[in-house]
């Protein structure tokens, strides 16, 4: 507002109403009417302001039809008029913002949930897009963690990347009685300075805390000094014990940063090189061949990640060609440092995506429906429309009354939408599968503004892509029709336009629920993969040993005893030690490549890939698994004899093909075994995968302190597991005992994303027929209701109940069968998308596509019916003689 | 009939609500009147851009009153009908009444 004497008065003149508004309806509605006036006001003065510019002829100052358009006040009007009439019609207003609320709801919830995994920047980091995720590729396949010699060597060469190192390590925080289990990570002391995570208290790891150095420090996460320490101010410098071992804490991180897996929270960071058990020990650095840890890294000033890439792979490259035996096939991955870890970033995009677009779907069915009844509306309001169009109304302004009626519409179904998102949220919070402990899923989707801004923008956006139509339709009504007030008789154009709406709601129906049934199947063909193994009845019971500071030789004993004592148990049928879960990650134990005498590795590679689990005597009988030549491993396979292993038959049938493998030799990582049997294959890392060589090794010859006691029973676990924490209390005081898991509810991870997709496309398919049921009714029922002479007069002339029945159920079939034609074939298409997520079933499987037209054809069958019968049962005289 | 401009209808109603309205002719009090008594509801841009064109055509001034703690300190302005305002005014009106004369029949009045 210009400062003139002009302009301040007129804000005077704002203020003093404003003033009057406050002692009438209050502060709030006063603020509101306050700033609407301001804003009509700011946006009208720039319009006259620009149409003073322009030639006197193209613009009248006062009624052409662009400046009512845009003339503020009066849309205040228009908005005030449009909440009126959804008062007045109470029922339309309900079925309509409700479907939207879930439509727009849903749509903003699963937004939030790819926001959290995928979107949303690192919290607690600076400059996220700066940063590099460095992984090694094997044969140019992959992206793996590395050997901390190689990255080492980068990290001191590289002239485009400023390289940490980390790997995750589970932890006991605390003393013998009340140990945490938490998830935690061994850093190079760079580590923080890298991710630029500044610490609300002290500091991290300065040089001399490095890799190697030995030192006993720890940084703790905001949630960990909350949790356990309630938030002591006295907490740096104080000691507390890791795995056994006592460290003093240097700072305590800031708030929001938890590590770099967005679905992973960590708690407490310790130098490589700590000595404590359970982390990594001098030797397992000096090794080139042992990969186990992640490398990430910031671009240094005016690098990009191609310059970076090259370099890196250029300095790999030279590495390899020094160290052949252990490096051999070793390559380098870049990427960008997301929130999820490269290896599975795509498989989580598509995911994502795929339920974008089924929830995309569900809401493209409630707006179809919602602009079939505005037209429905807006085309009974036809007498009202046409004699304000006869009173000198342009089409124009009535048209953006009725399309500001859609919008306010909209926008209150996008509010209640964004209610039933923050009870969406919650409910997505609380997912949480069963991983072994201490690792959790922490998904934290937020309504938080990115997710607010999308929910407005399709709030918007299918406001005006369905609001449109409507509105320009229902602002041309049929004037001689309304003045004679023909109604509510359907002209042609009106049935063609509800009619395409039943089309397309129907076809995109078929679409989800043709979806929803291929998850289906694809659940029902996973429960059939072969496994390879039994996982029903048995129990998983996750230890690590270092967490009470066990030396080898002791935790050897530890465990031999505790097999043994939990298998004398009632209700135990065996027992068993295993490093490694079936059906999950890590995949292998590193043990370095395979080489086999007179087998010559692939071209380029000095050996041959291969998956190693440490297992005890018992392990193929309890998960029942078949040996199918040779034996198990046996009490006195230790340490100081000789050095056995069992092999897969994928693996006997290649390296020995020609007799039986047992009693020949392989060398692994520059150890010769020679084979005890051979097992059946089983699946290994997931349920899609491709076949790997696999190799047993006793753990009494290679102890490895994180393992699993795996226990088949022949009773519920509940009643075991008091015994066996008990066994454990008593062999190992001091050890924390991780919960129980199921093995079956292990394996159904990998299902995880099917049954999600299956549940969310089956809830959006349900919705979606019965919103297309409501329509294809309003449609038939109107659609009789103008045939209503036609139907009396037929049966006047003979006609029966049945064959108008067959009259009105065939015109109304019409519009859905033309539908779930069109549906098929997008269905055909766009599941073709669903690839290696449905598990081996065919995107085109029949039984799938037979549900979706059967419950499709169900649906408009009743939906016709009900009204075909109505129509049946008309006394032909009174339809002879309605209007 | 001169050839000065004859004010159009919105014009005239604003004219004879600051006529009526006297030591009271204020922008608020205007728009009221205009909306109670002529039932004509009028946005505030419309209004005052009527008065900044009658008085561009000299039939309105105004004056500047004290301002006031409810207005926050911002001035207000009470407008007042010149003299050739006054003129027009009865001229339309003459007008009006020539032409309404013996239309009561048409009207359907006694």
């Amino acid at each position: 507002m210009a400062d003139t004497i002009v302009g301040r008065s007129i804000v005077g003149d704002l203020r003093e109403e404003y003033v009057e508004q406050v002692r009438s309806h209050g502060q709030r509605r006063a603020a509101l009417w306050y700033w609407l006036r301001v804003l009509a006001w700011v946006i009208g003065d720039r319009f006259h302001r620009t149409s003073a510019r322009l030639p006197r002829r193209s613009l009248k100052d006062s009624g052409h039809p662009l400046q009512e358009f845009t003339n503020m006040e009066s849309v205040l009007k228009d908005i005030t008029y449009a909440l009126r009439a959804l008062a007045r019609q109470p029922v339309f207003a309900l079925v309509a913002v409700l479907s939207l609320a879930i439509g727009l709801g849903v749509n903003t919830a699963i937004f939030s949930l790819a926001n959290a995994v995928l979107l949303r920047p690192l919290p607690g980091v600076t400059e996220p897009t700066t940063l590099l995720e460095v992984g090694r590729s094997q044969g140019g396949q992959g992206s793996d963690t590395f050997g901390y010699l190689s990255l080492r060597s980068m990290r001191e060469t590289s002239r485009t990347v400023e390289l940490a190192i980390w790997n995750l390590a589970p932890m006991a925080i605390g003393g013998e009685e009340a140990a945490d289990a938490v998830l935690g990570a061994q850093i190079s002391e760079n580590y923080f300075d890298v991710l630029g995570v500044t610490m609300q208290r002290g500091r991290g790891f300065g040089a001399d805390e490095g890799p190697g150095s030995g030192a006993s420090v720890a940084v703790i996460s905001d949630a960990l000094w909350g949790r356990r320490y309630q938030r002591d101010p006295g907490i740096v410098g104080r000691t507390i014990i890791i795995n056994g071992v006592p460290a003093i804490v240097t700072g305590v991180a800031g708030t929001g940063f938890n590590g770099t897996f967005s679905l992973m929270r960590f708690d407490v960071w310790v130098p490589i090189g700590m000595q404590a058990s359970g982390l990594f020990t001098d030797s397992t650095l000096e090794r080139w061949s042992s990969n186990a840890l992640f490398g990430i890294g910031r671009l240094r000033d005016g690098m990009t990640i191609e310059t970076a890439a090259a370099e890196l792979s250029q300095l790999m490259a030279a590495l390899v060609q020094e160290h052949p035996d252990d490096l051999a096939g070793q390559g380098v991955t870049v990427a960008s440092l997301g929130t999820v870890p490269v290896i599975i970033r795509t498989p989580v995009q598509m995911f994502m995506l795929a339920l974008m677009i089924a929830v995309g779907l569900g809401l493209m069915v409630a707006c179809v429906n919602v602009a079939g009844m505005l037209v429905a509306r807006a085309l009974s309001r036809g007498r009202e429309i046409a004699v304000r169009q006869a009173l000198g109304a342009s089409r124009l302004r009535l048209a953006r009354q009725l399309l500001t009626e859609s919008t306010v519409l909209f926008l209150v179904g996008g509010g209640f939408g964004i209610v039933l998102a923050v009870g969406a949220t919650r409910l997505l919070q609380s997912f949480n599968p069963p991983l072994p402990p201490p690792f959790e899923i922490a998904l934290t989707p937020t309504l938080d503004a990115r997710v607010l801004v999308f929910s407005l923008a399709i709030t918007l956006l299918t406001a005006l892509l369905f609001g449109f139509g409507p509105a320009l339709r229902g602002s041309r009504p049929d004037l001689a029709s309304a003045f004679k007030g023909d109604s509510p008789a359907a002209p042609a154009t009106r049935s063609r336009t509800r009619g395409l709406f039943i089309v397309l709601q129907v076809a995109i129906t078929v679409v989800l629920v043709v979806g929803s049934a291929l998850f289906l199947r694809a659940l029902g063909k996973a429960n059939d993969i072969a496994l390879g193994f039994d996982p029903d009845n048995v129990y998983s019971v996750a230890f690590n040993l270092n967490l009470a500071g066990y030396q080898p030789d002791e935790g050897q004993q530890v465990l031999h005893d505790l097999r043994a004592e939990v298998t004398a148990l009632s209700g135990v049928q065996v027992a068993s030690i295993s490093a490694l879960l079936p059906v999950g990650l890590p995949a292998s134990m590193g043990f370095g490549g395979l080489t086999v005498e007179g087998v010559e590795p692939p071209t380029g590679s000095q050996s041959w890939s291969a998956s190693v689990n440490l297992v005890s005597p018992g392990y193929f009988e309890t998960l029942g698994m078949p040996l199918l030549s040779g034996g198990d491993f046996l009490d006195t396979d230790v340490q100081a004899s000789e050095t056995v292993a069992i092999v897969n038959q994928h693996a006997a049938d290649r390296f020995w093909p020609d007799g039986d493998a047992v009693g020949q030799q392989f060398d692994l990582g520059g150890t010769v075994y020679t084979v005890r049997g051979v097992a059946g294959n089983a699946k290994y890392a997931a349920l899609i995968e491709d076949l790997p060589y696999f190799i047993y090794i006793p753990v009494a010859q290679s102890y490895r302190p994180f393992t699993n006691l795996l226990l088949r029973l022949d009773a519920d676990a509940a009643s075991v597991l008091p015994a066996v924490r008990e066994i454990s209390h008593r062999l190992a005081p001091g050890l924390p005992v991780l919960d129980v898991l199921a093995l079956r509810d292990y394996v159904e991870i990998g299902f995880l994303p099917q049954r999600f997709a299956a549940n969310v496309a089956g809830v959006l398919g349900i919705v979606a027929s019965l919103l297309a049921a409501v329509g294809m009714y309003g449609v038939a029922s109107h659609a009789a209701a103008s045939r209503v002479r036609e139907i009396g007069l037929r049966m006047a002339l003979g006609a029966g109940k049945r064959e108008v029945v067959r009259m009105v159920i065939g015109q109304g079939l019409r519009a859905p069968i033309a539908g779930l034609l069109l549906g098929l074939v997008v269905a055909a298409a766009v599941t073709r998308l669903l690839g290696s997520l449905l598990f081996g079933v065919s995107p085109l499987d029949p039984i799938a596509y037979a549900a979706g037209i059967a419950l499709l054809l169900l649906t408009a069958l009743v939906a016709n019916w009900l009204p075909a019968r109505q129509a049946a049962r008309l006394d032909p005289v009174r339809a002879l003689r309605s209007e | 009939m001169t050839k000065r401009s004859f004010p159009g209808e919105f014009e005239q109603m604003v004219l004879l609500c600051i006529a009526q309205l006297g030591e009271h002719a204020y922008v608020i009090e205007i728009r009221r009147m205009l909306g109670e008594t002529a039932n004509r509801s009028a946005t505030r841009g419309a209004l005052y851009r009527t008065l900044d064109r009658l008085e561009k055509k000299g039939l309105v001034t105004w004056e500047v009153i004290e301002p006031t703690a409810e207005r926050g300190g911002h001035p207000k302005r009470r407008f007042q009908l010149t003299q050739e305002a006054l003129e027009v005014l009865r001229t339309s009106r003459d007008v009006l009444q020539r032409l309404w004369l013996g239309l009561h029949a048409v009207l359907g009045e006694p």
